[in-house]
């Protein structure tokens, strides 16, 4: 055993020594910026929740907006079928009324509870997040009638990488592959947003919408509350336009004055799960 | 800055909380990954971490020290329970063959076999010394704390952390010399043997593992 030295030059020529002895070891890396923000945010809220428990509750709080990536795929396939009971409640022609709407919102409220509750595996960067669907939208012409078009089957397939990529997914649609490219490369993020991505934006309501302004750039002739709307939808249809569901969520969970109702006549239904997991390689 | 936050964060304080965590999820994570050899494995650490940390916060000693030692001792704990049955994930990655050509798909992935390649090579070496060994050179060796700070961090007094260095330090001198010896009595491998080689070298992390000390 070595004499009982304290001082740093000795402690400085053991390691040294240690690290020449070792073969090296992988360069560090930074945290990927998605599961950073995750992490980051979970505990906030840790924190945040500890804090609530030690204070009076508000009655009157405002219920935290589930985490939306949270939400999307326990809740996809319920949230899709909610609305496609919605859907059939409505009558034949896909004409809508205050009804339905409320339905929508009651079931939404409930499919919220189920996904706080249930346990989603994430989806990591080396899956792809697959969405099968069916969808059948009618078209509002201008004498107020309109015909449901037959139902079309969907499935995409979408990679999950936080870098910026070429080439975004797969998808099969009128019979056919065809692979989804983004000209000039799209990393994750507004306009490609992935699960990780997604379980990283804020969980208060007011802190999300803040965020999602920043985030969207509103299209030529288009309010950036237009814009932030559809963003919305788009989250949560994920695959193609879903501007239903959007406004559902809104009307269920996230206020926003600044943005009017559309009047989209569109619905979807999942034929199976919505965003699980699929797994290209690996454990 | 240091000498506010520690007692900030003892107060839990929402903000220092998020400065601690702007400052040292890095390291946490990278140290973390050199415990388990696994980068989503260590992303796990490293943010139940911090939620730890929070929950901790009032045992944590007052001073003006550094907060890493004490992180990086949680995370150390982590680590260790994230361990058990990791041996055998390792031992997958580094059987685990060359990703398929699916163009942007498979990029990240070569990188991260070339990482599980390396990290194999140390596990032949590192996996040979104890547990308490193994914490305390990679607190002091990879992630740059002095004596006293892994001292801090494990728990432990300082003469332990120096009599468990200089035996981790004569057991690899050995295993060097061993190393030495047998690279001049055997021919060269073949290279199609490459991936078995790294499989069993990943052996002696997983047995360890099971050693209980």
């Amino acid at each position: 055993m070595r004499p009982d030295r304290e001082d740093a030059a000795y402690e400085d020529t053991t390691r040294e020594e240690l690290a020449r002895l070792l073969p090296p070891v992988p360069a560090e890396r930074d945290v990927p910026s998605a599961p950073y923000l995750h992490h980051k945010d979970r505990l906030m809220q840790l924190i945040d929740d500890t804090a609530d428990q030690k204070t009076t509750p508000d009655p009157k709080a405002r219920p935290r907006l589930l985490r939306p990536a949270l939400l999307m795929p326990a809740a996809g396939l319920a949230l899709a079928g909610a609305l496609a009971v919605t859907f059939t409640g409505g009558g034949t022609s896909g004409d809508t009324t205050a009804q339905p709407h409320e339905t929508a919102t009651v079931l939404l409220e409930r499919i919220a509870g189920t996904a706080a509750k249930s346990d989603v595996t994430p989806v990591r960067q080396d899956q792809l997040v697959y969405v099968k669907s069916v969808t059948a939208g009618a078209e509002l012409k201008e004498d107020g009638s309109s015909t449901l078009e037959p139902p079309q089957k969907r499935e995409v397939w979408m990679s999950q990488r936080v870098k910026r990529i070429n080439k975004t997914g797969e998808m099969y649609a009128g019979g056919g592959y065809t692979s989804t490219h983004e000209l000039g490369g799209s990393p994750a993020g507004v306009y490609r947003p992935t699960y990780q991505w997604l379980a990283s934006l804020p969980t208060d309501p007011d802190a999300l919408l803040k965020e999602l302004y920043r985030m969207t750039e509103p299209e030529k002739g288009q309010e950036k509350a237009q814009a932030v709307f559809d963003q919305i939808g788009s989250f949560l249809g994920r695959d193609g336009d879903a501007s239903g569901d959007a406004a559902a969520l809104l009307q269920g969970g996230c206020e926003d004055p600044g943005v009017t109702r559309r009047t989209t006549r569109g619905t979807r239904r999942a034929a199976t799960g919505s965003a699980s997991p699929a797994s290209t390689r690996g454990p | 800055m240091t000498e506010g936050l520690r007692e900030r964060i003892r107060a839990g304080d929402r903000e220092a909380f998020a400065q601690l965590y702007e400052e040292h999820a890095r390291a946490v994570y990278n140290h973390a990954f050199r415990l388990t050899g696994d980068w989503s494995a260590a992303e796990e650490v490293m943010g139940d971490t911090f939620l730890d940390a929070w929950r901790g916060r009032e045992q944590l000693e007052p001073g003006d020290g550094s907060l890493k030692p004490w992180l990086l001792g949680v995370a150390t704990n982590k680590a260790r329970n994230a361990n058990r049955g990791l041996g055998r994930r390792l031992a997958f990655l580094a059987r685990r063959p060359a990703p398929a050509p699916v163009a942007d798909f498979a990029e990240e992935s070569a990188g991260r076999i070339d990482d599980a390649r390396q990290l194999a090579a140390v596990q032949a070496v590192y996996g040979r010394l104890r547990r308490g060994e193994q914490e305390v050179l990679a607190l002091c060796v990879w992630s740059g704390l002095d004596y006293a700070q892994a001292a801090e961090a494990m728990g432990i007094p300082v003469g332990t952390v120096r009599s468990r260095l200089s035996r981790a330090r004569a057991r690899l001198r050995k295993l060097a010399e061993q190393r030495l010896a047998e690279e001049k009595k055997e021919p060269p491998r073949h290279r199609g043997e490459v991936q078995h080689e790294a499989a069993i070298a990943a052996l002696p992390f997983q047995e360890f593992q099971e050693d209980p000390r």
